[in-house]
C-alpha cells in the first residue's frame, strides 16, 4: 500500500500520466462545483469559473503528452514510426472518405448513364464514409491533433534549446508552476465545495429582480466554450447588483429566458466558512402574479392563480379580497368563488 | 545527445486534421438548402463561403431550373407561402424605391424565428439581391436594407455570413431610417443571444419614436419569448393602436387575452375590429 502511495506521490510530484489524469478528473469535478454551489460575486469569483476553460484545455494537452510518452509506444516503436512516417495518408484517407459522401452523388450526375456501372465501387465507399462524417472522425481528429500538437511542440523545444540539462531543468520548473496553479485552484474550488457540502444550515430566502443575463463565449477554430451569469439586485448592498452562474435545472427558467425587473426568490445558504452560497434563483411567481393584475385587473386567469397562490401560501385575507374583486368582475364563476370559500378554515376571521 | 529531427508530416497532418475540423464547424450550422449535390451545388457553395452572394444566388437560382433538379420539389406549406409573399413585397418595395416600406416588410420574415420557412427560390432570390446591395458602391450603399437582408441570410447560417450587426451600425451612424436599423440590430442581437443589448437596442428605437410600429411589435413578440407576460400585453395593446388595427398583431393579442382569460380586453379588441371593419367599408 505504502509502494503504491509512494508512487503516486512521486507521480504527481513528476506530473506523471496518473497525477494528470487525476487533474482532467477535478476539473471535471470542478465545473459540478462551480455550477453547483453559486457564490454571488461582484468580481473575485468569476475568475475562477473563467479560468477553468483554459486550465481544462491545458489538463488535456498535458494528458495527450503523456500518452504519446507511454512506454508501450516502444513495444510499438515500428508502427509508431510508421504512423509518423504517413501521418497524413490516413487523414487525407478519412477526409477524402467523408468528403467523398457530399461528392459522389455530384459524379453520378456528371457521368453519363451508361458509363455510371464505373461509379458502382465508390457507391460502396460512400456508404463506408458515411461512418466518416459521423461524428467519429471529428473525436479521432481531435484527439490526433491533441497528441500531434503536443509531439509537435515538445520538439520545437528540442530544437530552440541547445543545453539538454538547462532544457531539463526548465521542464522541471514549468512542472512546478503548472502543479501550482492546478493545486491553487483546486484549493479554492475545494473551500468552495467545503462550504456549501458540509452547510447544515437552513436556507434563507431574499427577494430580488433579475438585471439581466451577460453571456460569456469564445470561439477559436474548433474550440469553443460559453457561459451565461445571471445578474441580480443585491440585498445585501442596495442599488448594487451581484451575479452568478446561471444553472436552468436548479433555477427552472432558460437564461434567455431572463429579463429586466423579472422578479426572483433567491435561496441563499449561510456556508460553513461564512460564504454565502445560492441554491437557486427561482421566478417569484406570487409577485408576478400580483403585477399582471394589478396592471391587467380584468384578466381571470392571473388572478385565480394568484388566488390560488394565496391559499397555497395561507394569506388567507389576501385570498379573500382578490375572490371579491375578481367576483365583481365575473359574476357567472360561482364555482370558483365556492371553491375558495371551502379552501378557507372556518375558524378564520379576518382581523 | 542528438537532436530530435523535425517532422513535418506530422505538421502536414496536424494542419489537414485543423482544417477538417474547421471546416466541418463552419458548415455544420448552415441551412440545408445551401447543400445541392451537384457540381453546380458545389460552385454556387464554394462562392457563398468566399462571400461572392450575389455570383452564388444566380449559381443557386440556375440550379433550380427544371431541367437541372433531379429531387423532387417539396410541396409548400402554410408558412412558406407566408414567407414567399413577405419577400416578394419586400424585394418589390425595394425596387420600387420604398425602402423603409420593404425594411419593415423584411422585419416580419425576421421575427418569425425557427424553423425558417420559404421556398428555395425564394432564398437564392434575397442571397442575390444581398450581393448586389453589397456590391454597390459604398457612398450609394443602403445599408439599413442590406443588414435586413443580411440577418435573413445570417439566421439561415448562423455566427457566420454577412456582416448584417455591421451595416446595421452603419445605417445607424449615417443616419438612415434609425429606429428601423435599431429594430434589425436589436434582432441580430437577440439571434446572436445578447438579449440585453438587444433590449437595449429596442429602447434607442422607442426614445426617437416611442410609437414606432415594428419596434413596439418586436418589443412584444421578445416579451412573450421570455414570457414576460406584462410586457408582451402592454406593447401589443400600444402596437395595435400604432399599427392601426394590423391583423397579425391583433390575433397576437386575442391568443394572448384568451390565454389571460380578460373577456373585458376581448371585447374592446371586437369592439376595434368592427370600428376598423366600417371604416374600411365607408373608405
Amino acid at each position: 500500500m505504502s509502494e503504491i502511495l509512494r508512487r503516486f506521490i512521486a507521480s504527481l510530484r513528476g506530473l506523471g500520466l496518473g497525477a494528470r489524469l487525476l487533474i482532467v478528473f477535478l476539473m471535471n469535478w470542478t465545473t459540478v462545483v462551480m455550477d453547483d454551489y453559486r457564490v454571488p460575486s461582484q468580481s473575485s469569483l468569476s475568475l475562477l469559473s473563467e479560468v477553468r476553460v483554459p486550465l481544462a484545455i491545458l489538463s488535456l494537452l498535458m494528458l495527450a503528452h503523456s500518452v504519446s510518452s507511454l512506454r508501450v509506444w516502444n513495444s510499438m516503436r515500428s508502427l509508431a514510426k510508421l504512423l509518423e512516417r504517413f501521418a497524413p495518408v490516413p487523414v487525407l484517407g478519412a477526409v477524402f472518405l467523408g468528403a467523398g459522401v457530399f461528392v459522389v452523388p455530384m459524379l453520378t450526375q456528371v457521368v453519363p448513364p451508361e458509363r455510371r456501372w464505373l461509379l458502382a465501387p465508390l457507391g460502396g465507399l460512400g456508404t463506408f464514409g458515411q461512418v466518416f462524417t459521423s461524428g467519429v472522425v471529428f473525436a479521432l481528429f481531435v484527439g490526433a491533433s491533441f497528441v500531434i500538437a503536443d509531439v509537435l511542440l515538445l520538439r520545437l523545444i528540442d530544437r530552440i534549446t541547445d543545453d539538454p540539462f538547462g532544457r531539463q531543468r526548465a521542464v522541471n520548473r514549468l512542472k512546478i508552476v503548472v502543479l501550482w496553479v492546478f493545486g491553487v485552484y483546486f484549493a479554492c474550488c475545494l473551500v468552495l465545495a467545503y462550504n456549501a457540502m458540509l452547510d447544515t444550515s437552513p436556507a434563507v430566502t431574499h427577494q430580488s429582480e433579475a438585471v439581466g443575463v451577460t453571456k460569456r463565449s469564445l470561439k477559436i477554430g474548433i474550440v469553443s466554450y460559453e457561459v451565461w451569469w445571471l445578474n441580480f439586485r443585491s440585498w445585501t448592498k442596495p442599488g448594487r447588483s451581484e451575479y452568478i452562474i446561471a444553472h436552468g435545472d436548479r433555477d427552472g427558467y432558460l437564461a434567455r429566458e431572463v429579463w429586466e425587473g423579472m422578479p426572483l426568490i433567491v435561496h441563499v445558504r449561510p456556508g460553513m466558512l461564512g460564504l454565502q452560497w445560492v441554491v437557486a434563483a427561482r421566478i417569484d411567481r406570487t409577485m408576478l402574479l400580483e403585477r399582471l393584475v394589478r396592471e391587467v385587473p380584468t384578466a381571470a386567469a392571473p388572478r385565480k392563480d394568484l388566488i390560488t397562490a394565496y391559499l397555497a401560501e395561507a394569506r388567507w385575507s389576501d385570498a379573500l379580497r382578490q375572490t371579491r374583486e375578481y367576483q365583481e368582475l365575473y359574476p357567472a364563476d360561482r364555482g370558483f368563488v365556492e371553491t375558495v370559500s371551502r379552501s378557507i378554515p372556518a375558524g378564520w376571521k379576518p382581523s | 545527445m542528438t537532436r530530435t529531427a523535425w517532422n513535418i508530416r506530422l505538421l502536414i497532418a496536424l494542419v489537414i486534421m485543423i482544417s477538417y475540423l474547421w471546416g466541418y464547424n463552419r458548415v455544420a450550422g448552415m441551412d440545408e438548402r445551401f447543400f445541392i449535390q451537384s457540381p453546380g451545388g458545389f460552385r454556387a457553395l464554394l462562392l457563398y463561403l468566399t462571400g461572392d452572394y450575389a455570383a452564388a444566388g444566380r449559381a443557386y437560382a440556375d440550379l433550380l431550373r427544371p431541367t437541372i433538379v433531379t429531387s423532387a420539389p417539396t410541396r409548400p406549406n402554410e408558412r412558406d407561402a407566408l414567407v414567399d409573399g413577405l419577400l416578394a413585397t419586400a424585394l418589390r418595395h425595394a425596387q420600387e424605391g420604398e425602402i423603409g416600406q420593404s425594411i419593415r416588410t423584411m422585419h416580419r420574415i425576421l421575427w418569425l424565428g425557427s424553423p425558417f420557412g420559404g421556398s428555395s427560390a425564394s432564398f437564392f432570390e434575397i442571397m442575390t439581391f444581398t450581393g448586389d446591395l453589397i456590391n454597390a458602391p459604398s457612398r450609394d450603399r443602403r445599408s439599413a436594407l442590406l443588414a435586413t437582408t443580411c440577418a435573413y441570410l445570417q439566421q439561415r447560417d448562423p455566427g457566420y455570413g454577412c456582416a448584417a450587426q455591421t451595416y446595421a451600425k452603419e445605417a445607424i451612424g449615417r443616419g438612415e431610417l434609425v429606429p428601423e436599423s435599431y429594430v434589425t440590430l436589436s434582432i441580430l442581437l437577440s439571434d446572436a443571444g445578447d438579449f440585453v443589448e438587444s433590449r437595449a437596442a429596442l429602447s434607442k428605437a422607442l426614445a426617437i419614436d416611442p410609437k414606432h410600429p415594428n419596434a413596439l411589435v418586436w418589443v412584444a413578440i421578445q416579451a412573450g419569448r421570455q414570457h414576460d407576460v406584462l410586457a408582451e400585453h402592454r406593447y401589443l395593446w400600444a402596437a395595435w393602436t400604432a399599427t392601426s388595427h394590423d391583423p397579425v398583431v391583433g390575433e397576437a393579442l386575442q391568443r394572448l387575452l384568451t390565454k389571460l382569460g380578460d373577456e373585458y380586453g376581448l371585447k374592446k379588441l371586437a369592439r376595434d375590429r368592427t370600428t376598423e371593419g366600417s371604416r374600411s367599408l365607408r373608405e
